[in-house]
This record gives C-alpha cells, structure tokens and sequence, in this order.
C-alpha cells in the first residue's frame, strides 16, 4: 500500500471526528521512533529500488558482448574480447564479459534481466548533458529541472515538505545529492555515505534564527535552513536501522560500490522505510588503453551486485528489492586509436532481484546500420523507468504520465506487485473503532485468517503504549474487543490501537472525547 | 567606463550616505576576492576607496617558492613519491590561500583550476600539477585565449584529457569535446562534426620529460572544416576560431559571473550584464583584468540583492572563518594544520587538486547536502571549541579574547556583539537575533557588569562564536 494511500484511510476512517490525521503533524511524529514503528507495518509491504550508475558512459558492447557477430571483432581488432573468454548466456548468442562471472549465474537463476539497445533519439554525446537527459527523464531537447524520481516520490508524497514522512524518502549515498531525486519542491533525498558518521555529525547541533530575508541571499538561507533540518530530523532514524540491522553477506574489499551496497542491505533490513536508494560508481569514461581497467570495473560491479543479493537473501529481504545500472551512454562501437573507445549511444541496462523476470530483452545489437559510428537504440531508457514504476511500484497509467511526461510502452520486467497483498486483504482485517468518538468505552472488531496469537495495544500520539486490551491466541474468524478508558484519566485526542497477528499487522486511530 | 552598456549595472559604486563605504562592504569584497581575511586587514582596506581597493587587489605578486626541490624532477609514473608529493602540493597550495596579502590571485588561481580541470588522481605525476597550478597562478587574470593555448599544451592536460594520445589516423576526441563543451563555447554551439575535426586539428602534441613537445609526424596535416571554416588548422589555429565566436566571451563571462556574483545568471538584470561583460572582454582582446576590475568595482557588486547571495565553497567557508577568527597556527604546526583543513573540507566535498570530474565543482546549492551540512558545521564548532564531535582535540581553536579585543568596544556587549556579528556574517541580522546572540554571549550576567577582563569572558565568548557559526547566515558569503 502507498503511503498516499494510507494517510487517506486514516482520514476517511476518522471521518466524523473532530480531527484529522492531516491535523497532526507528521513531522513531530517522525521525530518519534516509537511511533513510526507502530506506524511501520503498513509500508513493511513496500518495494525498495536501487539505482546504480555507472558515470563516465559503460561500454556495453564489451559488457554484454555480441561474440557471435564478426563485426564485432572487425570494429575492435584490439578490444574485442575472445570468443573463448566471453561467459554465454544460454539460449542467446550473448555473452557477458568474463569478469561479470556472478552476474552469469544470477541470470541463470532467473535474477537478471538484461534490455538491449537502451538509449533514446538524438543521442548527446556530452557527459554531463546526457546525464542530466537519464535523471530528468527528458527528450534530447528538452530541459526539465526536477528529476524523474523526485517526481515519482512528489506523487506518492505530495504533501511533502509540509509533512515530512518518519523515514526519508530517498537515500543517495555520496556528498551531494542527485538531479534525479531533485522533484518541484527541492531535493526529495537524504544524503549522507556513512550513517554513523552522519549520526555524528550532527548530533548535537542546532540551528536558530527564522527571518525571511527579500534580496538575492532569501532563497539561498532558507534552502540551507531545509537542509540543516532535514539532517537533523533524519539522522537518527538512520543510526537506529543501520544499528537494527544487519550484514551477513562477505562484501569485497576495495570496491566502493560494494560498500554503498553494503549500507543500503543494512539500512533496508534494519527497518528504514525508505524507497529509493541512488548509488554511483566513476570510472567508466575510457578513452584510453581500456581493457585492464575496464575489467578491473566489471568485476567491482559483479562483486558488489552478488554479495548485495546474497545479503538479501541471508536476510530474507530478497523479495522486496530490485536493483537497476544505469549510464549515461554507450560507447562508439569502433576502438579508437588509443586502445580505448569514444562516446557512444545505447548500451544495455541490467535489473536484479528475485522480483525480475530474467532474460534478454531486446535484439542483439545491430553492427551494421551505424549512425555515425554508433548504435541505434531499441528501446527509449524511459520505457524502463515506466516499467519498474509501473511493476514495482504499482503506478498508474496517470501516474507515469506525471512523472514521465509521456506515454512510453512498458517491458514485463518485473513481476507486478500489487498495492496491498490480496490474502492479506481479504483475510486478516481491523476495522474501525465503534462508536467514535467514544466515551469511555468503544469497541474494535477484527478478522484473523486461522488460528493465531492476538495483541491489541493502545498508544497515544507519541507513541506511548497506553494499555494492551488483548494478548491471547484466538481461533480464526471474526473477534470483538474493548478499550474502556474509564479512571484511566486520559486527555481528550486521539489515539492508534495496533493490532498483531502472524505476520499481519495494522493500525488505526480513534478519538476520545470527554 | 563608458555608458556602452545595456544594463548601467558595471558603472562604479560611489559611496553615498545612505550607501556609505564600510567594513561590511569591505568585507564582501575581501571574502569574495580572497578566502575570507582578517580583522586587520578589513581595517587596512577600509581606509581605501573602493577603487583602491580593487587595484590593489591586482597588484602583481612575485610567484611563491615552490613546494619542494622535487618539482624539477623528471616524472616518474612509478615513484613511490608521487602521493606523498601531490599532498605536499596541496597543503602549499591551501598554504598560500591562508597566507595570502590583499590579492585576488589565489581565488582565481582556483577558479581556473575549477574551469580547465585536471584530477590529480589521473595525472599521477605532481610535477605535471604543480606546473599546471603555476600557470594559473602566473596568467590568473592575464589573457583568457592565451590562457586557452597554454592549457591546450599543458602537460597534465594532455595525460587528464588523452591528448597526448591524439594521434593522425587515430583521432581521440577526448580534449577536443570539453575544450568546446567546457572550457570555452559551451554546448550547442558546434557539432559533433566540428569535434572530429578540432580533434584532427590538436593532434601531434605528445610529453617529454617535464615538457610537452610538438610531434610534426604524429600530426593531421591535411584539412579541416572547423566551425564553418576550412584549413590545415593546428591547435592554436582552433582557439583562435574558438575565440573568434562571440559566443566564446558570453560562455567565460557567465562563469565570472554565476562564481563572483550570483548563481542566476538567467534573471532579466543579470543576462544583460553578462552581455555587457562580454563586451568589455572582447574589447580588450581577452585581457581579464580589466573586466573583472570593473566588476568588484561595479554597483551591481556592492548592491543589496548581491550582498551574502552565494553558499560558500567547503574552502571559502573554512579558511575563511580561520582567517575571520583570525586563527594565527603555530609555524611548526602549520601544515598538520592546514592538512585538517583540508581533510574536512574534502569532506564536505571540495578536495582541492582533485575535483570530481571534467566539470569540475559545480557548487553553488550542491555544496549543501544533508551530509555536507552537518561537516561544515561541526568543523566551524570544532574551531572554536578545539574538539571534533568524535572528541580529537582540533588542536587550534580561536582566541577567543584576542578576538573580541580586534574590536572598538570589547567592554561594551551590545557594541562588541554587533560589531563580531557584522564581522562574521554580511547579512544584517535582525534586532531580536543580535538580542538572542547577546544573551547567549552574557550568558546570565546583566549587562553592565560586562567586563573583557572578567575570568569567564572567553568561554563565553566562544559560546557565541558556537552559535553564530550555527546560523544559516554564515553559510553565505
């Protein structure tokens, strides 16, 4: 279920009482772990998806390798790698580069997919242009300020930053924060490489002084105010699921991707309900003498992706992840006279997870109709942002429309998930308090698929449990409780009551009025 | 100057009284044309007028000793000296930045070392850096298209950006893109035709020992077509097109402006005053001094809207707030010092000699992530306190009395805290923010018992310090 979602439940549940949930402030209940661990059940269910980008334009002609083709070896008599080197992929007449041996296995294992020819029409060749082109999702003559992620999170949290939700949103690991995860409201991410660390820093910090100032420096001093906030209001909830978490996974030393990989499996597997991680790995511009280093790159990029994927598999975290490469371009398909290649064109991408529907998607890269020395793309990259939207994330046709602007055909990339489980759904429910506003007592109904052990506890809005008005196995079937606030000397307000059950979890809010 | 100009925004600033030459105003400059300066020195330049000011900041400077003998030595892409050599370069180069007398030269020394970027990682050789500093430092506000020649030879140019690797028949495109791209026109204003083409036109150049040397047979000799014009053209050939576009002065121009005035360039006021620039630059050949003199002389420099509008580099807000503090290192420290600096700098992503790509820094609000906020503030806490957060002593702090004693009135509180505050920060804080800083310096003393030479004034001094480098204000600069 989105998080959207959720928070109109609550509003129309509490229909009829005085407050609202929007009334409350969110922000002041993300400062409140307890209490965004109540709340946390509901998006447990959430996907999380990783972003990696390899800066500086891969070379996919030598990472998935068309060995079959003769052209290939024609047009790069010094960087072709031997027919005997490349890693097949079965049933194609692909091959991957010999050092990406575990990303071979993962896609025999169905946990890989590979689509061919991403690029998009009237390719640039700049680095910096075309990335911009990847991370705002624009045509090639389009320029768009916000990113492509940062509009997707605008949709889901579209009252963002007036309320602030209990985790971040997006994470980027690095000192600055992505173009991508910029949205119409500013930066949607938090930014740090290293939670402790992070934690530190900011502890103890504080930030005063709130006059809004009309020149030029107005802007400038209330954006380094938000900044400073958002540090402040979200360092601890990473230090508690960096510490909640865990890795049990060996990670490759010297490989910077493999240690952002590394933070992101603790992070998620500590609880952090964060949906976007942004990743990124420099070094992929070669001009000159390529293979030793280009080699060098793959295999951090193989190292890294298997011991994530391991990570959340040992951690029983696998079904809730995809990852995906990225960048900015391909390169020419012919070397150049330095044993190395110029910029390029479309390059395939891979996606990773158990979520994946593997395979190759997509031709065999065509060596013959060359514009310019350089590939044609098959496939716009947007069709893949559309379809891991749409998959993973459960987007609507309107949704991806706001966020890509256009329509873009999808690729079955991943299964489909659904906005809330189905046997989850119709099986286990809460329902809404009655009567509410109550006084004293009120009553709360619930429906358990088969016989489970039961608990119902009461919190007020800073997460303080209140009362556990049930703790007991009960059969399957409809049951009946009741909360009774008399001699309590309760406030008036509002308060959740959680129910547990199984794996099943939810909450919702109730009003006592005296 | 001559009313050339669309915009009327580059003639002189005059003070007036309600517009009257102060220390606020020097200290715009200073900090903008400098890493920040000292109490002491904004004293100096107040006592000019603006235009004093600004030509003395160009007064020319001998060069600097070099950091070490090894600087002559032929380069050695296996020495086990090469790191160790290219963080002595560093720590020199930060080194100059603190120490430097009223002069632009450092400041611009790294912008251009943000503009025609190299990354020391790639180079290897710190030779080969120290060498490419050395020209930005000697033409920092010398000749834009002679600067454009020399880097175009320049040999760790030649490693970062394959040109050494450029070669007839074989063309490597590398340099040939970003110098149109990033160094000189900008995108969209050539194609990837004339790319080629330049490409064919620069090669030849190769290194030799600490020099680059021209390659006759490694050179394309037949023609080419280059932005429209057709000819056996060698690499001084191209930049001379290049600069022959006026498209060329707007892009350089954009860059001064967006890095000494305000980063929207797009705004109505701000693209004629770019036009207007560009005009001066072209009609002194490319010589930059006497548009940027005319810039830190200008109305628009010293107006309102431009006052405190930028966020500060990781460098400008550290050494600046040293030099502010008027931090002096003990000598036989200095470096250890200075190589903190840099560290926590590096942190808050500005490595100096190291920038993250041919880009370059890109600064302006990407300076400010939730991580780098946090490691800008904690290094301004930890030199006033002398502790990290993670508890290591910084070893330096400031001093905290003679700091306070730098100012007119140290006995006076409310005087003492609105003359540190103007000094620290360029915006006018309100009457109830100095009231809140007052009473963090008092401290719970009344007022007129206030006395400099009271046991407790230095630790409360420095509770203010705390707070004020905590305020979003001294972000900006």
């Amino acid at each position: 279920m989105r998080r959207r979602d959720f928070i109109k439940t609550l509003a129309v549940s509490s229909a009829g009482a005085a407050l609202t949930l929007n009334s409350i402030p969110l922000k002041a209940l993300g400062f409140n772990s307890v209490l965004s661990k109540i709340l946390n059940p509901f998006i447990e269910t959430d996907k999380v998806f990783v972003v990696i980008q390899l800066l500086g334009g891969n070379d996919g002609l030598n990472t998935v390798i068309p060995y079959q083709d003769s052209l290939y070896y024609t047009r790069r008599p010094v960087l072709g790698i031997p027919q005997n080197n490349v890693l097949p992929l079965p049933n194609t007449t692909m091959g991957l580069h010999p050092a990406l041996t575990d990303i071979k296995n993962l896609y025999q294992d169905n946990k890989i997919a590979i689509v061919q020819n991403v690029g998009y029409a009237t390719p640039n060749f700049s680095h910096f242009r075309a990335t911009d082109i990847w991370h705002t999702a624009s045509n090639s003559n389009q320029y768009f300020t916000t990113g492509w992620l940062g509009r997707y999170l605008k949709e889901e949290y579209p009252n963002f930053p007036n309320q602030m939700p209990p985790d971040p949103m997006a994470i980027q690991i690095g000192i600055s924060a992505s173009l991508s995860l910029m949205s119409q409201v500013g930066d949607m991410s938090l930014t740090f490489q290293d939670p402790n660390q992070f934690y530190q820093l900011v502890l103890g910090s504080s930030y005063s002084g709130y006059e809004k100032v009309k020149t030029l420096a107005g802007p400038e001093l209330d954006f380094s105010r938000r900044v400073a906030a958002d540090s402040l209001q979200y360092a601890t909830r990473v230090k508690a699921a960096s510490d909640n978490g865990q890795n049990l996974a060996n990670y490759p030393p010297n490989n910077t991707l493999a240690d952002q990989l590394k933070i992101v499996a603790r992070l998620i597997d500590g609880g952090l309900q964060t949906r976007l991680y942004v990743v990124t790995m420099s070094g992929f511009d070669t001009h000159t003498q390529q293979l030793t280093p280009h080699n060098t790159l793959l295999g951090r990029v193989n190292g890294a992706i298997n011991a994530f994927m391991t990570d959340l598999v040992l951690n029983n975290i696998t079904g809730r992840v995809v990852g995906m490469t990225l960048s900015e371009f391909g390169r020419r398909v012919a070397e150049n006279g330095s044993s190395g290649t110029d910029h390029g064109t479309a390059a395939p991408m891979f996606l990773f997870g158990d979520l994946v529907n593997g395979g190759i998607y997509g031709n065999n890269p065509d060596l013959v109709n060359l514009v310019s020395g350089n590939l044609v793309h098959q496939y716009d990259y947007r069709q893949v942002y559309a379809s891991v939207l749409q998959q993973l994330f459960t987007a609507s046709n309107q949704e991806l429309l706001n966020v890509l602007y256009q329509q873009f055909n999808t690729l079955p990339l991943i299964e489909p998930q659904q906005a809330a489980p189905p046997e989850k759904k119709h099986t286990y429910s809460l329902g809404q308090n009655y009567p509410n506003p109550f006084n004293p007592s009120t009553e709360i109904t619930f429906t358990i698929l088969k016989d489970s052990f039961v608990s119902i506890k009461i919190y007020d809005t800073a997460g303080k449990e209140i009362q556990t008005i049930l703790n007991e196995r009960k059969p399957a079937g409809t049951h009946r409780a009741i909360f009774d606030a008399t001699g309590r000397n309760l406030a008036s307000g509002v308060y959740f009551y959680k129910l547990t059950a199984d794996s099943f979890s939810d909450v919702k809010k109730m009003m006592l009025v005296k | 100057m001559k009313t050339t100009q669309k915009s009327g925004l580059l003639d002189p600033y005059v003070p007036t009284p309600t517009k009257p030459w102060n220390k606020r105003l020097v200290t715009h400059l200073l900090n903008r044309t400098m890493f920040g300066a000292k109490v002491s020195q904004v004293n100096s330049v107040a006592s000019l007028t603006p235009t004093e000011a600004v030509d003395l900041l160009f007064q020319p400077q001998t060069l600097p000793d070099p950091p070490g003998s090894w600087v002559t030595e032929a380069p050695d892409f296996n020495s086990p000296y090469n790191t160790q050599r290219m963080a002595q370069l560093r720590t020199w180069w930060v080194r100059l930045m603190y120490e430097q007398p009223i002069s632009i030269r450092e400041k611009l020394s790294l912008f251009w070392h943000n503009h025609f970027v190299s990354e020391g990682q790639t180079v290897v050789i710190p030779q080969y850096m120290y060498i490419q500093n050395t020209i930005f430092r000697q033409m920092a506000y010398g000749n834009f298209r002679e600067l454009a020649k020399q880097v175009t030879r320049d040999p760790a140019m030649l490693i970062y950006l394959d040109g050494r690797y450029n070669v007839v028949g074989n063309p490597n495109e590398n340099y040939a893109r970003e110098l149109l791209e990033l160094f000189t026109m900008g995108i969209g204003n050539y194609t990837e035709t004339d790319i080629r083409e330049a490409a064919r036109a620069l090669t030849g150049w190769i290194l030799s020992g600490l020099n680059s040397v021209f390659v006759p047979s490694r050179h394309d000799n037949a023609n080419k077509t280059f932005l429209g014009q057709t000819g056996n053209f060698n690499d001084e050939d191209i930049i001379n097109i290049v600069f022959n576009q006026p498209v060329t002065a707007k892009f350089i121009c954009r860059k001064i402006y967006k890095n000494f005035i305000h980063e929207s360039a797009d705004m109505t006021y701000a693209a004629q005053v770019i036009d207007d620039m560009a005009n001066i630059l072209r009609n002194n050949n490319y010589e930059l001094a006497p548009l940027l003199k005319t810039l830190f002389k200008s109305k628009l420099f010293y107006s309102d809207d431009i006052l405190s509008s930028v966020i500060k580099s990781p460098l400008d807000l550290m050494i600046g707030a040293i030099k502010l503090l008027n931090i002096e290192f003990d000598p036989s420290f200095i470096n250890t010092r200075l190589n903190f600096v840099i560290s926590q700098a590096s942190s808050a992503g500005q490595y100096i000699l190291e920038p993250p790509n041919v880009q370059g820094w890109v600064g302006y609000r990407q300076w400010l992530s939730t991580l780098s906020m946090p490691t800008r503030t904690a290094f301004l806490e930890s030199i006033v306190t002398g502790f990290q957060k993670n508890g290591q002593p910084t070893g330096f702090s400031v001093d905290a009395l003679q700091f306070a004693l730098s100012f007119p009135a140290p006995n006076d509180a409310y005087q003492l805290t609105k003359d540190m505050t103007q000094h620290l920060v360029r915006l006018e804080l309100t009457p109830k923010q100095i009231g809140v800083l007052l009473e963090v310096l008092l401290d719970g003393t009344l007022i007129q018992n206030w006395n400099i030479n009271d046991p407790l004034a230095a630790s409360r001094i420095k509770k203010y310090l705390k707070s004020l480098v905590y305020l979003a204000e001294f972000q900006l600069g």
